[in-house]
């Protein structure tokens, strides 16, 4: 029996399903259905759908539909490598939704951020609090009628004041216990308890005290405000605060064009911008219905494979820093700039490349690419060696890593962990695998799995997969298609006497002698975007709705003029048809999802990112109790948390 | 005339010193610049003159005492004040017994290459260094900031129970040697095992040697000792100090260690001896005829007792300078541990063994005699 009948037959009449272009099935349930409905997925459905994989809120004000919210529950089923999407239309009158807090965990953050971007509220939330906006914050800036220059003072005078005051009334309140209830202070009531629990540890009889640990902390990134409750060295329980680098990606996005959305996905997760790159751009794809050329995902895996392993090696080493084994550290910084000067090889760029396009990638690879970055993957495979040696089996690192920051199977499915994180507690989950995209699935490679989830079987998992990614670039290197790049994608070599520089031939265009320029190759670096028709083609579909012309077409032909007009011109551009689609792919710390919905204009009407920080986050009061805050600092560290990426 | 002897060693000790901490962060800078595949610090410059960043010690030194002192709100003003004094006051105290030669004899007058020649130099040695936990724990407290008084805690408990260990591992030295007075214990070291193995501490007491140099760095709180510190977890018992209060902190950890470092030299390496180099000249067992065949007669390579002094100085700073480089290649090599992991490092592992060692060398020094 179908998901969709499944459906039909538990609940009769409430379920319609929906066009999607994901052929991923969405299903449009009403609100006071959806814990049943949500609890029957997950619990009797066959397949049953484990995985809360992002719960976000969308304002439907322009899209021309009789509800004015809607807010998207993403279920992912690990057993069947199935994906199901479901919808509850909320009225703007009435924005309360059940909460599903008591189902997944992983709801909880979540919600959280749709109440504060869409004041959507949730009923039996344990706690309703603004997530990523401060307290003094007016408004939901995710709606479509809350301007997205608008400004608002970060911090407005009467804060101090309101702050001694509320001090003063929690001091009176302890000295003097009354049966009145204390009034509510509204969505802050945490910072309430945490004066009264700082008046509290006065008492010489309380044990706890409270820490304050960041947002200025050096293991705290600058970004991330822990609340700590300790007895003595140990953690009794914590409040993660974040949201101090937010920056409106998804507010931004949706008024830029399609294309300008990639600089914005490259301060993601700043340390391997490139999958997220790939990322947004499959979604859009996906929702265009575009296929890239073959050699472009070739292009696109390599990059990403190399993003992967700067990614975990500034995990593992900075991890090792932070437990005080500074030389480690810089042995993989050494590795790590040997991957980052591929990566300025081919984009021009080191941290925020911007480098994938819809439809292809911005350049192709230069010709000594492939001995650069077969010699760069020796470079990490011997520094990862000595990382290997200096710590894995050195007593004090094992001792540091084995048994802290523990979280079990189920917590960790519950929270909706995913990348690293969930494959050492043996969950095998990893995207290329279980649903591959772009060419994954025609290399030979393993996914690493710990079985106790606790700090030194993430640190092994990342190890391993760094020599993983190795492997696949190789692969893929042995792979490519389209072959050297002095040939032409006939496979011709290509005769010297038909090729002038760029400049020359703009020049030659501008000045009318247009004739000649159709049978001239442009001679310029591979890596500049545009300006050679041989490469061109390899990396770009043919495509006229997304990709920009070569130069020489541009410049040589009125067709090609006219293409690149309507695609850049404002108001044209790349125009998907109206709909939703969801991609997802592999990141550094888990899966990176893009939720893109078009209304049928040359800008996203919104851009959602599933961030798989978030969800570490959410969970890590669970890793952490118990625990001394010395481990903390290793857990934190082999969460491998990117502000970039858990604010946007 | 006595105490010009002593005002003038005084200001020798001090001024060495106080070149010699700073220039120590300069060594830690370049040697782990070497171990980390880095050039390390090499800006500073004077009139263009780098020298190999040797002024970034300078610079340091200059930055730290034009930097502003602030006394942070709710502070304890005169204790914290006082903590960083504490803390470098008895750090330098220390080197007050240390013999950096043995006694130089001028005009028929025998001088004490120490300041002060007392007989219970490694009793002086342990108070001193109790002494010093008062610094850190009272500049934690006084500072009104949770993080340093947790720094203050894991500082006091760790250097108490280390002491501890470190106290216990040396009573195998002073039983080999028979003496607490640091310089009886460098001279006993001059004699030789089987005619040619000189009776340094690390060939009698191996296992209290690593014991010791263990403990020891744990009392310097350096990596992989450096809870209190643990500058990505908790910063440290410093964590309120800027400016010079700050750099007291700093200094008392560079002159720990170079007191350790000595210490460990004293009673392991034999202190100032030079193997086979005696008060008179030179003694190689069997070799002397073959390589000085003028000395055959007395077996002894004469040589003036000012060069021997100055050459057993010289060994003694040589011999401090290779346990530093040792230590600072641990602290480089080893992440930190865990603030239990230390307790139980020193109260499961050390004192036991230190204890077992005193039982060992105990019933062999009864059954030899």
């Amino acid at each position: 029996m179908s998901l969709s009948e499944q459906l039909q037959q538990q609940f009769p009449g409430l379920i319609e399903q929906e066009e999607t272009a994901t052929g991923e099935p969405l299903f449009r349930v009403p609100r006071n259905q959806i814990i049943e409905v949500c609890t029957f997925l997950r619990d009797s459905s066959s397949p049953s759908f484990d995985f809360l994989m992002d719960l976000f809120g969308v304002d439907c004000l322009n899209l021309g539909v009789p509800y004015r919210f809607a807010v998207h529950y993403n279920l992912y089923s690990s057993q069947a490598a199935q994906r199901i999407h479901l919808k509850i239309p909320v009225p703007f009158a009435d924005p309360i939704v059940p909460s599903l807090t008591q189902v997944w965990p992983a709801a909880n953050w979540f919600e959280r951020e749709v109440w504060d971007m869409f004041g959507i509220r949730f009923k039996k939330h344990p706690d309703l609090r603004r997530i990523l906006m401060y307290d003094e914050f007016k408004g939901h800036p995710l709606r479509k009628d809350y301007p997205y220059n608008k400004r608002q003072p970060l911090v407005d005078d009467s804060y101090t004041d309101r702050e001694i005051q509320r001090y003063v009334a929690a001091q009176e309140q302890v000295q003097m216990p009354s049966d009145e209830q204390q009034p509510a202070a509204t969505g802050n009531t945490a910072l309430l308890e945490d004066v009264q629990r700082e008046v509290a540890a006065e008492d010489l009889t309380e044990t706890s005290f409270l820490l304050n640990m960041g947002p200025s902390h050096p293991a705290m990134h600058g970004v991330i405000h822990l609340k700590l409750k300790l007895d003595g060295e140990t953690i009794e329980d914590v409040d993660v605060g974040i949201g101090y680098l937010h920056r409106a990606f998804e507010k931004e996005s949706e008024v830029s064009k399609w294309n300008q959305v990639f600089p914005y996905t490259d301060r993601l997760n700043y340390v391997s911008p490139v999958i997220n790159n790939v990322g947004y751009a499959l979604a859009v794809e996906k929702l265009l219905g575009i296929e890239i050329t073959e050699r472009a995902k070739f292009l696109r895996v390599i990059m990403s494979e190399i993003s992967r392993i700067g990614d975990h090696l500034t995990c593992l080493g900075a991890n090792a820093m932070e437990l005080g084994a500074f030389t480690a550290f810089l042995y993989f910084i050494e590795a790590r700039e040997a991957l980052w000067e591929l990566v300025e090889e081919i984009t021009g760029a080191r941290l925020t490349v911007s480098w994938v396009r819809v439809g292809g990638v911005k350049a192709d690879l230069t010709a000594d690419f492939p001995q650069h970055c077969r010699a760069a993957l020796k470079t990490v495979r011997e520094k990862i060696a000595e990382f290997d040696k200096l710590l894995s089996r050195n007593r004090i690192f094992h001792d540091r890593m084995v048994g802290t920051g523990v979280i079990s199977r189920e917590k960790a499915i519950a929270y909706g962990f995913t990348g690293p994180v969930l494959r050492s507690t043996g969950v095998d989950y990893d995207v290329r695998k279980a649903n591959p995209y772009l060419v994954y699935d025609r290399f030979d490679f393993d996914i690493p799995y710990g079985e106790k989830g606790d700090n030194y079987d993430r640190y092994l998992c990342r190890l391993e997969e760094m020599l993983q990614s190795c492997r696949i670039i190789e692969q893929a290197l042995e792979k490519l298609p389209g072959g050297a790049l002095n040939v032409d994608h006939e496979g011709k070599e290509m005769p010297d006497d038909i090729l002038l520089p760029g400049s020359a031939m703009a020049d030659r265009g501008k000045t009318g002698h247009t004739s000649a320029i159709l049978q001239i190759q442009a001679l310029s670096d591979p890596t500049l975007s545009g300006g050679n028709g041989p490469w061109h083609e390899k990396i770009y579909p043919d495509e006229k709705r997304v990709v920009l012309p070569e130069k020489e077409k541009t410049y040589g032909s009125i067709e090609g003029v006219m293409n690149h007009f309507m695609l850049i011109m404002d108001g044209h551009g790349i125009r998907p048809p109206a709909g939703e689609a969801y991609s997802a792919v592999e990141g550094g710390n888990g899966e990176l999802g893009f939720y893109v919905i078009s209304d049928g204009t040359d800008q996203p009407y919104r851009v959602r990112v599933r961030p798989p920080c978030f969800s570490l986050m959410s969970g890590f009061h669970e890793m952490i109790r118990g625990d001394q805050i010395a481990d903390l600092i290793a857990t934190f560290g082999t969460i491998n948390m990117i502000a970039g990426e858990l604010d946007r | 005339m006595i105490w010009i002897v002593y005002i003038a060693k005084f200001a020798f000790f001090l001024f060495a010193l106080a070149v010699l901490a700073p220039l120590l962060t300069w060594v830690e800078r370049k040697q782990s610049a070497v171990m980390q595949d880095r050039i390390g610090a090499n800006r500073a410059s004077i009139f263009g003159m780098r020298a190999l960043g040797l002024f970034h010690a300078l610079a340091d030194v200059l930055k730290l005492f034009t930097k502003e002192f602030f006394i942070p709100r709710g502070a304890q003003k005169l204790i914290f004040l006082l903590a960083p004094c504490i803390s470098i006051f008895f750090a330098l105290l220390g080197f007050a017994v240390i013999p950096h030669a043995d006694s130089l004899i001028v005009a028929g007058q025998s001088y004490a290459m120490q300041i002060v020649a007392a007989d219970v130099g490694i009793l002086f040695f342990f108070a001193v260094l109790s002494m010093a936990v008062y610094g850190v724990i009272l500049g934690g407290w006084a500072s009104n900031n949770n993080y340093a008084v947790l720094g203050g805690m894991r500082a006091s408990a760790q250097m108490i129970s280390y002491e501890v260990a470190l106290g216990v591992s040396l009573i195998g030295v002073i039983l080999v040697y028979g003496s607490v007075d640091l310089l009886e214990i460098s001279r006993a070291q001059s004699e030789l095992w089987f005619g040619f193995l000189p009776q340094w501490g690390i060939f009698v007491q191996p296992l209290a040697f690593f014991i010791f140099m263990t403990a020891g760095i744990a009392e310097t709180k350096r990596i992989p000792f450096d809870a209190p510190e643990g500058e990505s977890e908790i910063v440290g018992y410093f964590i309120e100090y800027g400016g010079m209060g700050f750099g007291m902190y700093f200094l008392t950890d560079f002159i720990e260690t170079i007191l350790i470092a000595s210490m460990t030299v004293i009673f392991f390496l034999g202190g100032f001896q030079i193997p086979y180099l005696q008060a008179d000249g030179l003694h190689i067992p069997g070799l002397m005829p073959l390589l000085f065949p003028d000395t055959v007669v007395l077996g002894v390579f004469q040589l003036n007792n000012l060069i021997v002094t100055l050459l057993q100085f010289a060994a003694f700073i040589f011999k401090v300078a290779v346990v530093i480089f040792l230590m600072m290649t641990i602290r480089w090599t080893l992440p930190r541990f865990r603030y239990d992991q230390i307790m139980n490092l020193g109260w499961k592992m050390l004192l036991p063994l230190s204890l077992v060692n005193i039982i060992v060398t105990a019933v062999v020094l009864y059954w030899l005699r």
